[in-house]
């Protein structure tokens, strides 16, 4: 393992690749700190630059962005009291109090390092833990691959939020979406009205683009604000040691919380950083003075959503499934690399894989490296306002989704997909379970029928098999729960009110 | 909200009744086996039918009605969005990349509050050529190109 870390970082440095990581870092920063561009948004919307380029450096390029972005998002959360992405919204809490104070630059500090050690921490977590994961899951068959992706489909009711049936509705209709084409099985057609374009179904990153980039660019039109004024100044940035001192247990106790928060499919960097908050507040010796401007305040929830980044990495690289929407673009990128994400990645791509985590810890250094020499830059970035910035993301939708397949049809699915996500932000139907949905679909389908033919139509044989059976009864748990809480709470409600 | 609860609820109820339809007709080739082509669409749309009529009569049930934001006068300026959008993506096929996207962010800026027009002008045909030259020059992502020169 040493040995293919160690190779790793020799690619890692070579001139070509750095270049790519710094790039990445730097674009992800700038898109990160920009409010109303998310971490997710800027991965869809530069996934087409990887297109020309060979695996390692597209696949880091993308890494960079997505590090970079999960930490510029406290830029704005700190100086602007907006988060610039929704990762960044527990920042806010204590990072604008204590830029309002003015100690702006060591909020932005204590973010820079905090954010630094949280992501190295999960990258650690990813190299120790996903060649072992992998080894596991060389032995699932397709009875357990059914039961994972049966468990990755469950957590679309634990991050539907309070609308929890439309959560549901949604994932269905990615689900039916993810048939649409020829079937695998018997080579049929289904639902393609005789479209060539639909043989192969949907192309799944023309509809994330549309459904979390070309959407939200929609609702900005409408929500246009002008220019954003930052009024504090940014002085020294570089941490104290009484400082470091201060927040270094709560930084490593987040770090973790948000690597394990990321390997659970579904939950992304948002939940981690507003879990490692509360957490923080629950072990500290002063909880009162959260909210105060205090530096464990901005360690724990930048610590825990960088530390999301690599654990979302985990299930991604061993079993295929995507730890939240960001690494969800990521299997596209992966996949169109010609690179099937799962645990054979280990055995036939292991010198690509250490390549990845040595290239990723080295991203999360020059996290550190751009956010404490470049700060000033970035403070700058803010400014541009959105009536340039807004039209200019929706043609880069339309340019990334034509680069796809160099089809104007993808380009026409990405609007179509533009439109309804729009919709359905205002009728508040959440978005992520459909891309959860179109990517996990095919694969429950493919699996469940594989497993019936191989059992020969009986459907025991997902409960003989441990492993299977365990995942089949979690994935029953974590969809039943929510449903349960909330039907508990409002035959509540009604009793109040009568 | 209630309207668009309950026109969702209808339109998904269409699309499972279609599915199941639609289904209905394609050859079970595995004879008995329960593995054929129409199985997984078959479970969809049935689970998509009974959540749509549970959100149907919840809804009806539950008398708080807000605002969905979807006709109200800021929207309209989307709308004007998503109509050109389509328009420069049709003309993106017959004319190429370059002409139409320094037309179409022209059009989007001004609709998006920049007053000066030179300044737009300006920013448009940069912002277009950046795109141009770093993903068609710089990293050989293929964009439309005009189609008669094909």
């Amino acid at each position: 393992m040493l040995e293919l870390l160690g190779n790793g970082l020799v690619t890692v440095f070579s001139f070509k690749v750095l270049i790519l990581i710094i790039g990445g870092v730097a674009g992800g920063i700038v898109i990160g700190a920009l409010p109303g561009l998310t971490a997710t948004m800027g991965v869809a919307l530069l996934l087409p630059l990887t297109f020309g380029m060979d695996p390692v450096g597209g696949i880091l390029l993308l890494l960079g962005i997505y590090a970079g972005a999960i930490y510029g998002g406290s830029i704005s959360a700190i100086l602007l009291k907006t988060p610039g992405t929704p990762a960044a919204a527990a920042t806010v809490l204590d990072g604008f109090e204590m830029a309002k104070r003015g100690e702006a630059g060591r909020a932005l500090g204590i973010s820079t390092v905090a954010s630094f050690a949280g992501g190295t921490i999960s990258v650690i977590l990813l190299t120790l833990i996903s060649p072992q994961l992998a080894k596991l899951a060389l032995k699932f068959s397709a009875a357990e691959y059914f039961a994972l992706a049966m468990f990755g489909l469950s957590i679309i009711a634990s991050i539907s939020g309070k609308h929890l049936l439309k959560g549901l509705l949604a994932g269905v209709i990615g689900l039916l979406v993810s048939t649409i084409g020829i079937d695998l099985v018997t080579g049929y057609q289904r639902f393609t009205f005789g479209n060539m374009n639909l043989f192969n179904g949907l192309s799944f990153i023309s509809v994330m683009i549309g459904l979390f980039a070309l959407s939200q660019a929609f609702v900005s039109i409408e929500t246009m604000v002008k220019k954003l004024v930052i009024k504090q100044k940014v002085d020294r940035v570089l941490p104290s040691l009484s400082d470091i001192k201060k927040i270094t247990p709560t930084t490593i106790r987040s770090g973790l919380i948000g690597t394990f928060i990321g390997i659970i499919p579904g939950a992304g960097a948002d939940i981690g950083a507003f879990v490692a908050y509360n957490e923080a507040k629950r072990f500290s010796k002063h909880p009162n003075d959260f909210g105060t401007g205090i530096p464990e305040g901005i360690a724990a929830p930048e610590a825990a959503n960088n530390g999301v980044t690599g654990g979302a990495m985990v299930p991604l690289l061993t079993l295929g499934i995507p730890g939240d929407a960001t690494t969800a673009i990521m299997l596209g990128a992966l996949i169109m690399q010609g690179l099937q994400p799962g645990p054979l990645l280990f055995v036939n791509h292991a010198p690509l894989i250490y390549t990845i985590f040595a290239g990723f810890f080295v991203a999360n250094l020059i996290v550190l490296i751009l956010g404490l020499i470049g700060i000033r830059f970035f403070t700058k970035i803010i400014d541009i306002p959105s009536y340039v910035l807004t039209p200019i993301i929706i043609v880069l939708c339309v340019v990334g989704s034509f680069a796809i397949n160099n089809s104007l049809f993808d380009v026409r699915v990405m609007l179509i997909s533009g439109v309804i996500g729009y919709i359905m932000e205002k009728l508040e139907f959440p978005a992520s379970p459909i891309v959860l949905a179109l990517i996990l679909g095919p694969m429950a389908e493919r699996e469940l029928r594989k497993a019936l033919i191989m059992s020969g139509g009986e459907a025991s044989v997902f409960f003989t098999r441990p492993i299977s059976a365990v995942l089949l009864v979690v994935a029953a748990i974590t969809l039943l729960t929510p449903i349960i809480k909330s039907i508990i709470k409002k035959s509540k409600e009604k009793r109040m009110k009568v | 909200m209630r309207k668009g609860n309950l026109i969702s609820a209808i339109i998904f109820i269409i699309i499972g009744i279609y599915v199941l339809i639609e289904v209905s007709t394609f050859p079970n080739l595995g004879g008995e086996q329960v593995t054929g082509p129409e199985f997984f669409p078959k479970i969809l749309a049935i689970v998509l039918i009974v959540l749509s009529l549970i959100l149907f009569i919840s809804t009806i049930l539950d008398k708080e009605n807000r605002e969905t934001g979807l006709f109200n006068a800021l929207a309209t300026k989307t709308y004007i969005t998503m109509f050109s959008l389509l328009a420069y993506v049709l003309l993106m096929g017959i004319l190429g990349f370059i002409i139409p996207t320094i037309v179409f962010l022209i059009g989007m800026i001004r609709l998006c509050g920049m007053k000066s027009i030179p300044r737009i002008a300006i920013v448009s045909i940069l912002a277009t050529f950046v795109i141009y030259g770093v993903f068609q020059l710089l990293l050989a992502v293929p964009l439309p190109t005009i189609s008669f020169l094909n």
